[in-house]
């Protein structure tokens, strides 16, 4: 947990995630629509307290997975007024960055400074032949992307990880570290070390060590019956990865092979529970930020929006 | 012919202010610009802020890969439920490319997710789109009108230096069809006069 200045207590800001506005197979449904309702649920989220909304990006999948996330992103931030939208993640070789760096401060400059700009580096070959680009260049674009946008901060930035490289690639920047989703806490305090030990070797770029965010399937229940329909609608939502053909590196899981294997996994790291139960177990995680996730395709809409609603209400004021 | 609203000189909220105003008028659309990465923001911001008004992103064809122009085009097409239309300056090629991907075409063995919400969103070369300085006098301006109409012109994009009603007014109804009868504005300013009026 993050000690306030003070030493009185600690602070920890939740967001929730990850909006990627999809229409899949397990739930089909019209793109005009869950655009509609990012506009929606970002308002509730910002009426009920919640500190931020995620989006989520990917290319030419079959399921409309956002390929797009700056006009999704400015929609929703359109929509309110003091919450902060952010990508998590926005694939950044796959970009021009001094493009992506030009719209970023234009969103903050829009928008009261409320973009943050998480970036990754994407894993799919054929995102990047559609756009005419080999994936064997992506970290080589990736630290270039990453050294244009951290001479010209154009605004709040994190890095997407889920390598100590990737940890090592924030922290000596100065930049945000994002955690992926379905790893265990040991992983995520190695993690958290990695990125904090390039900062300091780096000679703390930017002068104010940079924030530590987690990604983290969660959802508050209170029995046991809906604890593990909760459960079960994370492990569903992995199918979306399986598909994708996502692995994480340090997880030694091939989701595509291993896909029975891969949910337990994320089953093991998800916190579901009633709000205290969530708060305890979230207080054990030193980090700035834990992005929710919740956006999963299954849990019908009354059900995404009563939990945005519990996260705001009670979780918030329990790690605040 | 269709009279659009050139904005692409405006910013801020300014060009927020006119594009909400010129949507309660009934205009047919409003284009808009920016830097490169930038106009996509702004559409959808203005997608947000509008009902029916159509939102035009000018955009530079050599900025970005087409396929990311065409994603952001999409995704602006369902925020604003089917209303977004785009001119691609500069690269022919970028402009057949965007077409046919928002078109629901495979190129280059890629194919754009998701669809866009409208099944033909217009992709127009900047070289097939007409615009026009108005002055703001009627008197000329209305021959401006006539001339882009009876030209033969399907969409018109005017930059407009007076009140937005009066353009409503006057000109957009004159450009919709040949036989405009004035008489009809000329006493409209007299039975239902708005601020700003000629």
């Amino acid at each position: 947990m993050r000690i306030d200045d003070e030493g009185l207590g600690w602070h920890m800001k939740i967001g929730i995630g990850l909006w990627c506005l999809q229409s899949t197979a397990t739930a089909p449904r019209s793109f005009t629509q869950a655009y509609a309702e990012l506009r929606e649920d970002a308002e509730l989220a910002e009426r009920v307290g919640v500190h931020s909304l995620w989006l989520s990006e990917h290319h030419g999948y079959y399921d409309g997975y956002c390929p797009a996330l700056l006009p999704a992103a400015a929609a929703a931030l359109s929509a309110t007024e003091s919450l902060v939208v952010g990508t998590g993640v926005l694939l950044l070789p796959l970009q021009d960055a001094d493009r992506v760096g030009r719209a970023a401060a234009d969103l903050n400059q829009r928008f009261d400074n409320r973009f943050h700009l998480g970036m990754g580096m994407g894993y799919r070959p054929t995102e990047f032949t559609a756009k005419g680009l080999d994936i064997a260049e992506r970290v080589r674009r990736m630290n270039a992307g990453l050294d244009t946008l951290a001479a010209d901060r154009p605004g709040p930035m994190w890095v997407g990880v889920t390598s100590h490289p990737a940890a090592r690639r924030a922290g000596k920047r100065g930049l945000g570290l994002m955690i992926s989703g379905a790893f265990s806490k040991q992983v995520v305090d190695e993690l958290v070390v990695s990125h904090r030990q390039a900062w300091t070797d780096a000679g703390c770029p930017g002068g104010e060590q940079p924030p530590v965010g987690l990604l983290r399937n969660l959802w508050i229940a209170d029995s046991e019956a809906q604890r593990r329909q909760a459960l079960d609608w994370v492990r569903s939502s992995y199918l979306v990865y399986a598909g994708l053909g996502w692995g994480a590196d340090d997880t030694g899981v091939d989701f595509r092979a291993q896909i029975e294997a891969s949910m337990d996994e994320v089953e093991a790291s998800a916190i579901v529970g009633s709000a205290d139960q969530v708060a305890d177990e979230l207080a054990q995680y030193d980090v700035d930020l834990v992005i929710a996730r919740i956006g999963y395709d299954q849990p019908p809409r009354s059900a995404l929006t009563e939990v945005i609603e519990r996260i705001g209400t009670e979780l918030v004021g329990m790690v605040a | 012919m269709r009279l659009g609203l050139d904005l692409r000189n405006e910013t801020g909220d300014q060009l927020i202010t006119k594009t909400q105003q010129a949507d309660e008028l009934g205009l047919w659309a409003v284009l808009i610009g920016g830097r490169s990465g930038t106009e996509s923001n702004a559409a959808a911001q203005l997608a947000t802020l509008t009902e029916h008004i159509h939102v035009g992103m000018w955009i530079d064809g050599d900025s970005a890969h087409p396929h990311t122009l065409a994603e952001e085009i999409a995704i602006v097409d369902h925020l604003s439920r089917r209303r977004v239309l785009a001119v691609i300056e500069g690269n022919e090629r970028a402009t057949v490319h965007v077409r046919d991907l928002l078109a629901g075409r495979v190129v280059d063995d890629a194919v754009l997710a998701p669809p866009p919400a409208q099944t033909a969103v217009p992709v127009w070369a900047a070289s097939e789109v007409a615009t026009a300085d108005l002055t703001g006098d009627l008197a000329v301006d209305r021959v401006t009108i006539d001339e882009y109409r009876d030209g033969g012109e399907s969409h018109l994009f005017v930059s407009w230096p007076g009140p937005l009603p009066v353009l409503a007014r006057h000109l957009a109804t004159r450009a919709a069809t040949p036989n405009f009868p004035q008489i009809v504005a000329d006493q409209a300013d007299l039975v239902a006069p708005y601020l700003g009026a000629p």
